[in-house]
């Protein structure tokens, strides 16, 4: 280890410790636990807030595509992020069952 | 002359390759690549080709060129920012000569002052703070780039021009370090390196310890290399005969110049006037932590990047350039696409057809080109 404090300035890493590889094994298995949790949080969350206000809008898609129109942007554009996926192939049918 | 001749004696030349060509048949046989060395330092890259070391040398050492060419590695961005401040109104924009031909994205500083701006040649950026004395109405701007062996003068000019009193002088800092970039290089996973010749000049400034991790921790050997014929095969022996060996240490070839705790006073200046930057962006080899160093806010009134508005944006090099890879080493320069066509040291496309250290302008102005070019079409068919 480098022990001339400019030196140390200037190459901090020359001046860390070599840390304990199993520590930083166990550090990131609990970052990535940790990221999962909030990750799974912030879904339920989100369902248990926003959820009603989803099927409303799927419900509202649905029938508008069924009569052959049109929706509104916005709803369309929230609904496409969350169910890109499924829309993908019949698109009423699905908007329907994200509704149920 | 002394100190020149001495290692430029041929005798001794051909004593040292009859060494090198041992060692090397003892260290070739059943290996499935040639030995890769890195010369870190551009200084070594232009010396390796000037004295047609590489052609020497047995076909079974390799020399890899290193990002020690800090006119090589200054991205496209930073040179636009130079070309800013150089077309303010007022400013003397000054620098040293390899830097003002380095492309921009649009022009270079050579061009910036074919087109009006005031952009000047310096020697040294004493030379710059000479003119802020001139011209005390002018604001003066001091293009500081370079590793660790040019941060001193740099910082002894901001020191002098603190107490002179002078406040129309600045410096526009670029200054970056070499030991996080062979760091990086040691990271990457695409190079396989056999030893380094460690940059000699520095070393002088920063001394030899500060390589130990590379031995200790990379298990590769690093010799800091002279910048004679002789120094760098005697360097080049060294390096081979620890391979052999089994031995991974930091040996000091250049005793006659650098000691092993470096220049007190040099490192007194950096650290006085200098912090280092969080990470720095590298031409062809991106961002890296801790690579650059800028001025302490004790400076402020002395720093370029404070004073004026400029657009520090990232730029890509043209498609065509391919100077990220000679960079890493991953190609040679003469098979690049635009080498000695569209990219030439009159011409050039990419900032290592600029500098004498640059890889590409040393093997265009040294190499064999006809040959060169032969390999490259041999390689294409």
């Amino acid at each position: 280890m480098i022990e001339d404090v400019r030196l140390q300035a200037l190459y901090p890493f020359l001046a860390s410790k070599r840390r304990d590889e199993n520590a930083i094994v166990t550090m990131l298995a609990e970052s990535v636990a940790g990221k999962a949790a909030h990750h799974v949080s912030i879904f339920a969350s989100f369902f248990t807030t926003h959820g009603e206000d989803v099927a409303a809008a799927a419900r509202t898609i649905a029938g508008t595509y069924r009569k052959g129109g049109r929706c509104d942007v916005a709803i369309y554009h929230i609904l496409w992020d969350l169910m890109h996926t499924l829309l993908a192939n019949d698109r009423a049918r699905l908007a329907d069952e994200a509704a149920e | 002359m002394q100190y020149v001749d001495e290692f430029r004696d041929p005798e001794k030349a051909a004593s040292l390759l009859r060494a090198i060509e041992e060692l090397t048949r003892t260290l070739a046989a059943g290996r499935d690549r040639p030995l890769h060395i890195m010369e870190v330092c551009g200084g070594h890259t232009h010396s390796i080709f000037r004295y047609g070391i590489s052609n020497m040398l047995p076909p079974e050492i390799e020399f890899v060129h290193g990002p020690g060419c800090p006119v090589c590695v200054l991205p496209m961005g930073r040179v636009d920012d130079c070309v800013a401040i150089a077309e303010t109104q007022g400013v003397i924009f000054t620098t040293f000569g390899d830097a003002m031909r380095v492309p921009g994205s649009k022009k270079s500083l050579l061009q910036a002052k074919a087109d009006g701006a005031d952009v000047r040649m310096v020697y040294s950026p004493l030379d710059a703070l000479a003119l802020a004395r001139a011209n005390p109405e002018r604001e003066v701007v001091f293009f500081g780039l370079g590793f660790e062996t040019t941060m001193p003068s740099t910082a002894f000019t901001v020191l002098r021009a603190e107490s002179e009193g002078l406040t129309n002088f600045s410096l526009f800092c670029n200054h970056i370090t070499i030991i996080p970039t062979i760091k990086a290089i040691l990271d990457s996973p695409d190079l396989h390196l056999d030893g380094f010749l460690g940059p000699g000049h520095v070393s002088m400034v920063i001394g030899t310890r500060v390589y130990d991790f590379i031995a200790k921790h990379y298990k590769r050997p690093l010799v800091v290399a002279g910048f004679e014929p002789l120094d760098v095969l005697h360097s080049v022996w060294l390096v081979l005969k620890q391979i052999a060996e089994g031995r991974c240490e930091i040996e000091n070839q250049y005793g006659r110049i650098v000691p092993q705790d470096g220049n007190p006073a040099a490192l007194d200046a950096i650290a006085q006037v200098f912090e280092l930057r969080e990470f720095f962006e590298w031409r062809g080899l991106g961002s890296i932590d801790h690579s650059g160093v800028r001025m302490r806010d004790a400076y402020a009134r002395f720093d370029a990047e404070r004073k004026f508005a400029m657009p520090s944006l990232q730029i890509a090099d043209p498609k065509s350039c391919q100077c990220g890879e000679v960079l890493k080493g991953v190609i040679k320069p003469w098979q690049c696409k635009v080498y000695g066509s569209a990219c030439t040291p009159q011409m050039p496309l990419g900032a290592l057809m600029v500098s004498s250290e640059g890889a590409c302008a040393a093997y265009y102005q040294y190499g064999d080109l006809e040959g060169l070019r032969d390999k490259r079409a041999a390689d294409a068919a």
